[in-house]
């Protein structure tokens, strides 16, 4: 069953008009030879050795903080989805906290613990005797160290909307020749791998295009030279040459998720209503323990900890509250509007996408995922470009423009997390309703959608955290008089305002938490009672 | 059900956006000083005239990118009428890009000819020196070096912090030695720096921070990140190095007006406002202890005279003309 | 009448259908027998109107219903599908099955709430209404998708092997059950399958396909005379090239 025709091409439009024309817009502006102060040819610039050490430092950490992620997140997924761990409701909701702390946060709070002289060294030289720090955060393992922890919630986000919806016949078909393990291992593992791939995905991206973490981390890495192409060089076009590299990797990463999904079939008949198989851990549990203590011993309580402890008295969060308001209350508006809008236009997208067929279906797909990893910084300039002309000035110049910055930037992010479970959907349930009903919107909104609520749930919150902390493309096209929270809190950041910083940094984790609960608790009610 | 709702989340957004658009009489600013140090004096501004300021402020995060590209690329349909930078090769930048405007400020008649642009368009006042930063635990008051020639002896070994010179006030320091000491001269001296083991963070802040947790005794920064610390009880003290020779960088603040814009009166009113010694010596007062460049303007006793300063002798736009050139080198001897 | 004339369905370069014609009358069960992947369940999706067909048409009572270039909407040829794997809506009641597809006539929510009660007592599962899908047996749930197919008296129903994984006591129970509601609904049943004992007992004709063509028919008489040895004897005559009657 396809949806109305109309829906999809509105969807399909956003999907245009915000992410993708911008792009054109700078690929034009690039050919047009706007921008290039001296006359370098392209052969130069890709083939410099620098860059491509540059390029594999960040190839190095893509790989190694997405492994992390997946290392991490896959098994937390399954310990709290699927076992009988006490205190698995906790673990299920603190996961979620590393993602709500911006990654140069993290930054900052673990180089100023692992520092030369900062505490970790001391206490373990005045106990141990060592004399050297115990791990160079000021390195690639160290960037690939905090990003793993800060960004390991997507994969865990997603693989349990994954395991939610799971068929349990399935694997109790398996349970009845083999132990839990490998039942679970084999059968149930495989049908989570398009949620997996997405979430470790998302990992990837987010550390190639980063720079933020590995700059505080003193590591060189590739977007810098975009940036040095805007901020020294004034060269756009070459800027704009130089993003293809990483355009090339994520369609190549996609491609690879493509291929490793292609023979294998996701749909499960109980989407999740059944209620979930719970193992019991028996001798395993303190090492379960053990390890879902660690994971949120380091990318919890440690950066909360550091940052209350930079924070200081309740006055401190008073004052910063008030002064932040304004910007708290814009931020908030802002993220969950655009969080709105890209979740429908995903939902759409994503279903059209999936409902066609063979080459098409490839094609759309890949252009879906053409804007995942564009530096914010060329998307800004793109947008501005696009946007910024007399016809459609009443739109750039109101704060619209950052909502179409958040949708241009988040869009592929939603499209992936909602594409898994709508895989996960058999088109039976869709066309038993359309042979009874010629109404498709009261399909889509009474069938469809509860049936992949958890999915559109992940990608709701997704974007909104994301767009709660998002800073280059806002800074490109925030009308004037309008601040955002992310602004403040790295203008404080600057000045050295610790306390201060800390302080909203915490106040913006507790808002987005709130959110977060209220969206999961919304969606996440399996009232059904086990059969 | 669903269109209806779409509706209604038009009409909001619309809403909203007719809510920041000007009503009434309005001046736009982009600003890259520290929000913290240039929104009271903008609001300082809105009380006195009435003018209602719409300012946007950069993040050091954008490493400065970020509001001088966008008014590049705003260039066909400007939307801000005021550019005020904390530095100025940026401000020079834009002048080349065409999207400056000449206007010579009336309040900036005593201001030293050496901080205006023999063109008029842009102008600069209350500066931040280029200085070194040094731990005062790890140092003694006779220890530190007083030329910056020395951080390449041995003794400086991996004793140093610099930030990523090509960006911020230390991309305009590496201009200016092209400038003063000529190509040669200053790649041998980055080269010695960089076998010397200086330690490249991500910005003056992070230099500073370095120095103040005692990882490295000695740092490159700028006089306002210095004073915060100061101010903040931190046995750190600066440096101004080459008192006797070469001099210290002094980088001002400018303000500029822009091509095209929108609110011209409002504009050049600002201008004139920020150009004050007033306000110059509001700056001196803060915590960024901006140093006026004129004589006579009150401020307190910790920031220095300019006429003290053994300022380095170098025009603005020699500096600029070598930026390019500088983080080219900078960019290939840095990359790891 | 739904009336299949050549029709022709090729997926990429498969051809799921090389050219069928059949036909189905009310009131009468047209069996189609064939080993899996012949491409029954693609004539059935077909003449649904879940896919369009490269070549022929589909007419039911006289109107062009499929065709190359023109596909009226499934909702629109009352008729009803009962799918391989039922296609339950995991996340409404029984009751809520069974409502879904009747809402949206103008009726009011009380003769809805009747119109399905009265299905569900049909198939005897009156005191299962506010039960879930996985909360019923295999057979429960089976008798819920037949609940849910004929509740908006439909002309026809299309079934694709529903029974496949019944034991046979309830597999016979079942075949009563559909027996009754052909009957009082004058039903017009095409029904799909690989098993012969269920043909046998349903099929007022049968056809044999085979990798998309119609390789063999029994009309009514043929059928009424039949053993289960028999058919395996037609069956393998068939499938082996040579039909033997």
């Amino acid at each position: 069953m396809r949806l109305p025709r109309w829906a999809v091409a509105a969807a399909w439009a956003i999907f245009v008009l915000a992410a993708l024309a911008p792009l054109a817009q700078l690929g034009l502006d690039a050919a047009g030879g706007d921008g290039a102060s001296t006359s370098t040819t392209l052969r130069d610039l890709l083939l410099s050795p620098s860059q491509w050490q540059l390029l594999s430092n960040s190839l190095a950490i893509a790989c190694g903080a997405s492994a992390l992620a997946a290392a991490i997140g896959v098994p937390f997924a399954f310990v709290t989805e699927r076992t009988e761990l006490p205190g698995r409701d906790i673990f299920g909701i603190l996961y979620l906290v590393p993602l709500l702390i911006p990654p140069q946060m993290h930054a900052v709070v673990w180089s100023r613990l692992l520092a030369e002289n900062g505490p970790v060294s001391q206490t373990l030289r005045e106990t141990l005797g060592i004399s050297a720090a115990p791990i160079g955060i000021f390195s690639i393992p160290g960037v690939i160290f905090v990003l793993g922890l800060a960004y390991f919630p997507f994969v865990t986000l997603l693989t349990r909307a994954g395991l939610r919806s799971v068929d349990p016949s399935l694997e109790e078909a398996a349970l009845l020749r083999q132990g839990p393990l490998r039942s679970v291992a084999r059968v149930t593992l495989p049908l989570v791998v398009p949620h997996l791939l997405a979430g470790t995905i998302f990992v990837f991206v987010f550390a190639i295009i980063d720079f933020g973490v590995p700059d505080i981390l003193r590591v060189r890495v590739y977007p810098v030279e975009i940036f040095v192409q805007f901020s020294a060089l004034y060269d756009k076009r070459a800027a704009v040459a130089l993003a293809l590299p990483l355009l090339i990797v994520t369609l190549a990463l996609v491609g690879l998720q493509a291929r490793l999904m292609r023979e294998r079939a996701y749909v499960s008949f109980s989407q999740g209503i059944a209620g979930t198989r719970r193992y019991s851990l028996g001798r395993a549990r303190s090492w379960a323990w053990l390890f879902c203590g660690s994971v949120l011993g380091l990318s919890v309580v440690t950066p909360v900890v550091a940052l209350a402890a930079a924070a200081g008295p309740i006055r401190t969060y008073v004052e910063v509250t008030k002064g932040a308001l304004a910007s708290l209350e814009t931020s908030l508006s802002l993220a969950l509007i655009a969080a709105g809008i890209t979740a429908v236009a995903a939902f759409v997208i994503a279903h059209s996408t999936l409902r066609s067929r063979g080459a098409l279906r490839m094609s759309l797909h890949y252009l879906t995922q053409v804007p995942f990893a564009v530096p914010p910084i060329l998307l800004g300039i793109g947008l501005i470009g696009l946007w910024n002309r007399p016809l459609t000035g009443w739109l750039y110049d109101s704060v619209a423009m950052v909502v179409v910055g958040y949708v241009a930037h988040f869009l592929p992010f939603a499209i992936r997390s909602v594409y898994g479970s709508l895989q996960q959907l058999s088109p039976a349930l869709e066309e038993a309703a359309w042979l009874a009903t010629p109404n498709r919107l009261r399909i889509a909104g009474q069938i469809t959608v509860p049936l992949v609520r958890r999915g559109l749930a992940a990608a709701f919150l997704i974007v909104f955290v994301l767009a709660m902390g998002e800073l280059g493309v806002s800074l490109l096209v925030v009308p004037p008089g309008i601040e955002t929270l992310p602004v403040r809190i790295y203008n404080l950041m600057h000045y050295g305002a610790d306390a201060s910083v800390a302080a909203l940094s915490l106040v913006l984790l507790a808002v987005e938490l709130a959110v977060c609960l209220a969206v999961l608790g919304l969606t996440h009610g399996n009232r059904r009672a086990d059969g | 059900m669903r269109s209806r709702l779409a509706w209604v989340g038009l009409a909001c957004l619309l809403a909203l956006g007719r809510s920041a658009a000007a009503l009434g009489a309005d001046v736009v600013v982009y600003t890259s000083l520290d929000q913290v140090y240039s929104q009271p004096i903008l609001e300082a501004f809105e009380k006195e005239t009435g003018i209602s300021v719409k300012a946007v402020y950069d993040v050091e995060a954008s490493k400065t990118t970020g509001l001088v590209n966008r008014l590049i690329a705003e260039r066909k349909r400007p939307r801000a009428d005021v550019f005020w930078s904390s530095e100025v090769a940026q401000t020079l930048v834009l002048k080349d890009k065409g999207v400056l405007a000449p206007y010579r400020s009336p309040s900036a008649e005593d201001i030293p000819a050496q901080f205006k642009g023999p063109e008029g368009y842009w102008t600069g006042f209350a500066a931040r020196a280029r200085v070194l930063v040094y731990n005062k635990n790890l140092l003694g008051l006779s220890d530190p070096p007083q030329s910056i020639f020395d951080l390449t002896k041995p003794r400086w070994r991996g004793k140093l912090a610099m930030a990523y010179p090509l960006f911020g006030t230390t991309a305009t320091q590496v201009a200016a030695w092209y400038a003063v000491l000529g190509a040669e001269r200053t790649e041998a001296y980055l080269r010695a720096l960089k076998a010397n083991g200086v330690v490249i963070v991500n910005g003056n802040g992070a230099s500073r921070d370095a120095v103040v947790q005692g990882e490295v005794p000695l740092g490159f920064t700028d006089t306002d990140d210095v004073n915060v610390a100061i101010q903040a009880g931190k046995p750190v003290a600066m440096i101004f190095p080459d008192r006797d020779g070469m001099g210290t960088l002094m980088i001002p603040n400018t303000v500029a007006f822009l091509a095209g814009a929108p609110h011209s009166q409002e504009g050049k009113r600002l201008i004139d406002f920020l150009l004050s010694r007033e306000v110059e010596s509001r700056l001196a007062f803060c915590q960024s202890m901006q140093i006026p460049v004129r004589e006579g303007v009150k401020k307190p006793a910790n920031v220095p005279d300019f006429g003290d300063i053994r300022a380095m002798q170098v025009g603005y736009r020699d500096i600029a003309n070598h930026m390019e050139q500088a983080a080219r080198f900078s960019r290939e001897l840095f990359a790891r | 009448m739904i009336q299949v004339s050549e029709v022709c369905k090729r997926y990429r370069r498969v051809e799921a259908l090389g050219g069928i014609t059949l036909a189905v009358a009310r009131g009468e069960t047209v069996v189609v027998l064939g080993p899996s992947g012949c491409g029954k369940t693609t004539l059935l999706r077909l003449i649904a109107g879940l896919e369009t067909p490269n070549a022929g048409e589909v007419h039911i009572e006289g109107a062009a219903v499929s065709s190359p270039r023109r596909l009226v909407e499934p909702h629109q040829r009352r008729l009803t599908m009962i799918f391989q794997d039922l296609a339950l809506w995991p996340h409404l009641t029984a009751i809520g099955n069974v409502a879904f597809g009747l809402r949206g006539n103008g009726r009011s929510r009380k003769e809805i709430q009747a119109s399905a009660k009265e299905a569900l007592r049909r198939v005897r599962l009156s005191d299962h209404g506010e039960r879930y899908p996985h909360q019923l047996s295999g057979g429960e749930r089976q008798r819920l998708a037949i609940a849910r197919a004929v509740a908006g008296s439909p002309s026809y129903m299309l079934m694709d092997e529903p029974f496949s994984s019944l034991d046979p006591l309830l597999k016979r129970q079942m075949i009563g059950l559909l027996k009754e509601l052909r009957e009082s609904l004058e039903l017009g049943v095409l029904y799909v399958t690989h098993n012969l004992d269920e043909a046998l007992a349903l099929g007022d004709r049968i056809v044999l396909m085979t990798r998309g063509q119609v390789v063999g028919s029994l009309n009514t008489e043929q059928t009424a005379v039949m053993t289960p040895l028999d058919l395996l004897g037609w069956y393998e005559a068939c499938v082996g090239g040579k039909p033997d009657l």
